[in-house]
Parts: C-alpha cells; structure tokens; sequence
C-alpha cells in the first residue's frame, strides 16, 4: 500500500481534480434529488421512488453497487498490474443478463433475494473484476 | 400497489438516473485510460474514506439498504424525514471527527461503517415501513 500513497502524493493535483468531479456529481444528484423531493413532489418521485417502484427491475444496479462498492474496499494488490476488461465484459453480461430477468420477474421479490444479488456484485467483483493495485510487497 | 405518479414522471426520473450512471461509467473509462495508471475514482473514494471522509462507506452502506433492503417494522418510530436528518447529522459528524482526530482506518473498520450504514438503511431509513 505504500505504493499508493507515494502514487496519491505525487500526482496529488491530478488526485484533487478526481476528487472535485466526483463532488460535483454526487453533489448533483444529492441537489436533483432534494429538488424533487421538496419542490417537485407533487409531480415527480424521487430517485429511491424510482426504484422502490419495481425493485425488481433494478436488481442489475444492486449488483453493479456490490460490485463498485467491492472495487473500492477489497481491491486486490499485485506485484504487476493485470488487465480488467475481461472481467469488466463478464460483470456487464451479468448486469445485462439481471437487466433482462428483471423485466420479466415479479415485482415483489424478497429482500433476501436483494441482498443476494448484492453480496453476489461484489463477490463477483472481488473474484472476476478487481480493482488491481500495484504493491512491491505484494507476492 | 398503486403507483402515485403518471409512468412519464417515472421514466424521466428513470433516464436522469441512467443519465449519471453513464456519466460515472465515461468518467471511470477516462480515468482507466488516460496517463496515470493508478486513479481511478474507486481508488480515490479509498484513500479518501481511509483518512478524514470514513463517513463515505457508512453512507455508501445506507444508501444500498434503504434502496434495495428495507424492513417492514418500524422498530425505532424514526420517520422518513428524521431518517434522512439523522444520516446526514451522523455523515457530518464523522467528517468532523475526521479533521479533527485524523488517523488511518483500517479496512476491518470501514467494512464495520459499511454493514452499520447497511442496517441504518434497512432498519430506520427503510421505504418498505408498513402504513398502521
């Protein structure tokens, strides 16, 4: 892990520049969603309105959350860096493939079942499309 | 259950969602692909929650509960309203303690925020609370 943080102070404006776009997208939809919540409630739900609508048919973005959320907490360190596109191509098929099963499922799935779908994104993740970092002392 | 928007509303909410989702995704691939190898958004998001924003998992777990999870009891009686209030209370609070007392958290901690924040979301900041 020390190779991250030498990586993080030496490119620490790049690093900030990240920081500051991932802000002012999670600040817009934090403010969209506050809007509609306020303002628009009467004409428009909400995002978590949105999904609870058919949980269902949003099951693909429980697994790719797991997923992301895996990427971001249980990365994997590696001597050398290895290439995520297959592993990404697999997480989209099943994303795809959940897209698709959502359509066509009943609404009202159990939230065991939820929670499956998200512990099955970031096992996934974990096992298929880590997130690599390099690490000297890693073997 | 009844529906109380016109599926319009729905699907323009719907195509704003999709909208940031693939801006997130075009934002990643840049990131994958430009000339610094390790920065992508999910690393920064981990240095960032190792040292002064360790609220980032709690709130990434509530966030998971409340829109995929949700109990149907209300155990604590918290409304709604006082839900969101007191995530948002508890999220400043941990980022105060994080410039205030900064340390290196460690990865047991921040899955422990990770599953709290997973319970807040399904215990008290639930939609699925059945109308008594």
């Amino acid at each position: 892990m020390s190779g991250l943080r030498t990586f993080v102070r030496r490119n620490l404006e790049t690093i900030e520049r990240i920081r500051l776009a991932m802000v002012i997208i999670f600040a817009a939809m934090i403010v969209i969603d506050i809007v509609l919540a306020v303002f628009l409630k009467e004409k428009y739900p909400t995002f978590s309105e949105v999904v609870k609508e058919n949980r269902t048919e949003w099951m693909w973005l429980s697994f790719l959350l797991g997923g992301l959320i895996s990427k971001i907490f249980y990365n994997r360190k590696v001597l050398v860096r290895r290439k995520e596109i297959s592993g990404f191509f697999a997480f989209v098929a099943i994303c795809l493939l959940l897209a698709t099963l959502g359509a066509l499922l009943p609404k009202d799935l159990s939230t065991e079942i939820h929670l499956a779908v998200m512990l099955s994104g970031g096992l996934m993740a974990h096992l298929a499309w880590p997130q690599y970092i390099h690490d000297e002392a890693a073997q | 259950m009844e529906s109380i928007f016109s599926p319009e509303s729905y699907r323009i909410i719907t195509y704003v969602m999709l909208f940031f989702a693939i801006l997130y995704v075009v934002f990643e691939v840049y990131l994958n692909l430009n000339e610094l190898d390790d920065d992508t958004s999910n690393i920064v998001l981990l240095e960032a929650s190792k040292e002064q924003y360790f609220f980032i998992p709690f709130a990434l777990g509530a966030i998971m509960g409340h829109l995929f999870l949700g109990a149907q009891t209300n155990y604590f009686g918290i409304s709604g309203g006082w839900a969101v209030t007191l995530l948002f209370a508890l999220c400043l609070l941990m980022l105060g303690a994080g410039f205030w007392m900064p340390s290196k958290k460690s990865k047991g901690f921040l899955t422990l925020l990770l599953v709290i924040g997973l319970v807040y979301g399904h215990f008290i900041w639930s939609q699925n609370f059945m109308m008594v």
